[in-house]
């Protein structure tokens, strides 16, 4: 979480060699299709980058917790399914309908709640959650318990897994943009003290709802495109906390505010979880547990930070 | 010249207790005015009320003929009011530079506006050229003042709100943010308004003070009128005088 | 009729609640710290009274006898672990150590017993009192949230330690003047708050079933409360303990079933719009 440069950003030789990194990755990720079997292990990982970014996105860059971040998810996926399975839409209209609609839904969440200071905040969000569970689990329309299936039609992996290649890019990205404009520099002042970015005529409650906005929406492309993945959606599978807490723990895991944390710790961190959800059921959520308590305890900077931090030492010695 | 600030029978209570009790009085443009008052009179509150951050109860706060009250503070900063903060309050993750440069990039600069408009110079102004790559929250606590009031110039204010500015700091220091209010006043045309505890302070810099009390204005006049009023003498410095 | 049945049994559950947020707002009012896996240990408690019941045939009533030191060495343990390192954090890092405390719990208990309910059925004779019947079981919930509020009442008021609980509350940096030692009195309000979750969960075992995830609904109540009655105040805590109780019970009364779980969601909403502070006001006196 090192302080945003405000003389904008110069590319020295570790910016240019972290570019050849991501270029290599890219490249691999376009051309995975063609050697890997299983994309859809790299959909979800990408899924699942998308979903920590996000949450990133608005708890990173504002210092605010949206403890409700999984609604974004499962009303991005519910407005895809339904789209597709009621009005037979294209999976890509379905897709984008789904994010606007979780950044309309961020729009309204923000609008009472930005005025509220940090535990106020993190308490209101925490509600949200079981009260679109309510909702979704008995209202007919949207299937109620029993959820919605997709026509076998819509299945087409190579292509989803694609579009997820897209949304990731343009979710890391658009973290980038936002963390390097004055977008981003309002929201690191607002992090660090709110009162005196309100007194600099920095409009805070707007800046957060912009914030909640974007996050809103990359993670209701995330649940869409989850849904024309998975073909399938039920309240328990589209509200499920465990989704909110994973999302958490990568972000975290990687470092909370950077930009690249996000894609870090959504990697490792599905990898692990993947293995060993396997073999034991719900020990998964018990390393999700023990990753948040140790890096809040340890290293609250996340892998990245760490990392950096090591780094100095180690220049700094030589 | 005008008034550039009125403030009309403010009022503000915290749960029933009232810490403020019907306040008006105005600045004219270009004034000192000092506002002097014991622990919990109310200053701050008053600050907090004409910078938007709390709404007072009753009673309208009008700066250059536009009645801000309850107007939300970006919009009053806006405007061309400005504040430090009794207990410094920077962005502390960012550099001393980064501080100030933020503080441009939001403000409104008025066209007729004397200040600079430049990062390194504004800090310069108040003594803090050099620090500029340091943290702001690793300054000292004295540096940390001066940040204030760097951050404060660079959104180009009409009117300085400067709250208990020179508690705290050493003789010479104090001195220096009195030659600075001076300066700031006579050289750029900021109107200002400083808060104190103690009178000693404020006497060489501010044409006019007000005292305050347990929320109620209980006198005003030069520094030297202020010294010698009865009600201050008994309610302020407990029957002796200063 | 059946109203005033309902606002009795609002009233009993409203006091049980109420002790439920009175763990949570004393946590708060120490330390600044909002402790996200208050529910979850209820739910500690209650595993622990549902265990000493099927195994030992101990009545959930009397393990309170248990429930309540084990969740005050558990508190203790966690605050000098866990919470003592971030009490001086940024409040992002507390509310993420206390989510990630309430995912380990319930994640524990997940993997140890199942997502199975479990229930114990031990019924007491209702009470007949002016036409209204009270279930016993409520009512013997209802006379252990008087019996906690009023020991916590007389430890708040009488002892040293009670009084350093309160002056740190109203003011930490003139309880540091005045000698408390704040380090040990966050340990004792952490030590306090957890407990009174942990006894609640053995009360919980006379009323309903328990799940191992259920927690958050328990954190979610307290929470409601506690912005109803204004972080940090401990009557404001059992003041809005009992309106929710009260509300949510009468409520039913005209919403259908599947509505209730909203109610409290939209109290909160309600009140966190119209005032943040709590009904008690700004610093909840
Ligand atoms: N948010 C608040 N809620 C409740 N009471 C408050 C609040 N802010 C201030 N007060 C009370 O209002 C009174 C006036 O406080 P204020 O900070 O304005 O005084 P002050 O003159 O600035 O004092 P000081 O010289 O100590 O800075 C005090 O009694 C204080 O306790
Ligand atoms: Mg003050």
């Amino acid at each position: 979480m090192s302080p945003l440069k405000l003389t904008g950003f110069t590319l020295t030789r570790r910016r240019s060699a972290e570019m050849a990194v991501i270029l290599v990755l890219l490249a691999l990720l376009l051309v995975a299709p063609t050697f890997f079997a299983r994309i859809s292990v790299l959909f979800f990982i990408l899924n699942w980058i998308v979903l920590a970014e996000s949450f990133n996105m608005f708890a990173g860059l504002t210092g605010y917790v949206n403890f409700g971040h999984v609604v974004f998810y499962g009303v991005g996926g519910y407005v895809s399914a339904l789209l597709m399975v009621n009005a037979h839409a294209s999976p890509y209209v379905a897709v984008i309908a789904g994010g606007l609609a979780s950044s309309l839904l961020a729009l309204g969440i923000s609008l009472p709640t930005t005025r509220l200071r940090g535990a106020y905040f993190a308490i209101a969000t925490l509600s949200i959650n079981e009260a679109f569970f309510v909702t979704f689990d008995s209202w007919d329309a949207v299937g109620s318990a029993p959820g919605l299936s997709l026509p076998i039609s819509y299945y087409q992996p190579v292509v989803e897994y694609y579009v997820m290649v897209v949304v990731a890019i343009a979710c890391v990205l658009s973290m980038y943009a936002i963390s390097k404009s004055k977008f981003g520099i309002a929201l690191q002042a607002i992090r660090q003290q709110e009162v005196t970015a309100n007194s600099i005529g920095i409009n805070a409650a707007y800046y957060k709802s912009l914030a909640l906005v974007f996050s809103g929406f990359f993670a209701g492309l995330a649940g869409a495109l989850a849904i024309w993945q998975i073909t399938f959606i039920d309240p328990p599978s589209a509200f499920n906390v465990t989704i909110t807490v994973t999302s958490i723990s990568m972000a975290m895991l990687g470092g909370l505010g950077t930009v690249i944390g996000p894609v870090i710790g959504g990697a490792l961190l599905y990898e692990l979880t993947d293995l060993l959800g396997l073999s034991y059921p719900f020990i998964h959520l018990i390393i999700l547990g023990v990753i948040i308590v140790g890096v809040v305890l340890v290293i609250p900077d996340g892998i990245l930070g760490a990392s950096r931090r090591v780094l100095t030492k180690v220049r700094g010695r030589r | 010249m005008g008034d550039l600030l009125r403030l009309t029978q403010v009022a503000k209570r915290f749960s029933g207790l009232e810490v403020l009790k019907d306040i008006s009085f105005e600045v004219a443009e270009g004034e000192v005015l000092g506002l002097i008052g014991p622990n919990g009179a109310g200053k701050t509150t008053l600050f907090n009320i004409i910078s938007g951050i709390l709404k007072p109860n009753s009673g309208r706060v009008v700066f250059a003929s536009k009645d801000i009250t309850g107007l939300p503070t970006h919009r009053v900063s806006r405007l061309g009011i400005a504040r430090t903060f009794q207990i410094p309050q920077p962005f502390a993750e960012m550099t001393v530079l980064e501080n100030v440069r933020a503080t441009l990039l939001f403000s409104n600069p008025r066209p007729e506006g004397k200040l600079p408009r430049d990062a390194k110079e504004i800090c310069e102004m108040v003594g803090l050229g050099g620090r500029l790559e340091q943290p702001a929250g690793s300054l000292s606590a004295p540096e940390k003042k001066r940040l204030e009031v760097a951050r404060a110039l660079a959104s180009s204010p009409r009117l300085l709100l400067l709250d208990e500015f020179a508690a705290g700091l050493t003789l010479s220091e104090s001195s220096w943010a009195s030659e600075m209010i001076k300066s700031l006043s006579k050289d750029y045309g900021v109107t200002i308004v400083w808060t104190e505890h103690v009178m000693k302070i404020l006497m060489r810099s501010v044409e006019r003070v007000l005292v305050l009390q347990s929320g109620e204005v209980i006198a005003s006049g030069t520094p030297a009128e202020v010294v010698k009023n009865e009600l201050v003498l008994k309610a302020y410095f407990g029957g002796k005088p200063a | 009729m059946l109203l005033a049945e309902l606002v009795v049994l609002g009233l009993a559950y409203g006091l049980l609640f109420g002790v439920l947020a009175l763990g949570l707002t004393l946590i708060w009012g120490v330390m600044k710290v909002v402790n996200i896996a208050h529910g979850d240990f209820v739910i500690v408690g209650a595993y622990s009274s549902y265990w000493l019941f099927v195994l030992a045939g101990v009545h959930p009533i009397l393990s309170i006898l248990f429930t309540a030191p084990f969740g005050f060495g558990l508190g203790i343990i966690v605050y000098l672990g866990l919470v003592r390192r971030v009490v001086h954090a940024p409040e992002l890092m507390s509310l993420f150590l206390t989510f990630g405390i309430s995912t380990l719990i319930s994640s524990l208990l997940l993997y140890i017993y199942s997502p199975n309910q479990r229930a114990i059925s031990v019924t007491f004779p209702s009470i007949n009192g002016l036409g209204v019947v009270l279930p016993g079981n409520v009512a013997i919930a209802a006379a252990y949230a008087v019996v906690v509020a009023t020991l916590l009442r007389i430890f708040l008021t009488k002892t040293y330690w009670g009084k350093a609980i309160r002056a740190v509350t109203e003011d930490s940096s003139s309880a540091l003047l005045m000698g408390i030692n704040p380090e040990a009195v966050s340990m004792l309000a952490f030590g306090i708050g957890v407990a009174i979750a942990s006894s609640v969960g053995s009360v919980v075992m006379l009323l309903q079933a328990v799940y191992p995830t259920g927690g958050s609904e328990f954190t979610l109540l307290a929470f409601v409360i506690v912005v109803l009655g204004g972080l940090g105040s401990p009557f404001g805590a059992l003041l809005g303990g009992i309106v929710i109780g009260v509300v949510d019970n009468v409520a039913s009364l005209y919403l259908p079933a599947a509505a209730t779980p909203a109610i409290g969601f939209i109290i909160l909403v309600i009140v966190l719009i119209v005032r943040p502070s709590g009904i008690m006001g700004a610093k909840g006196r």
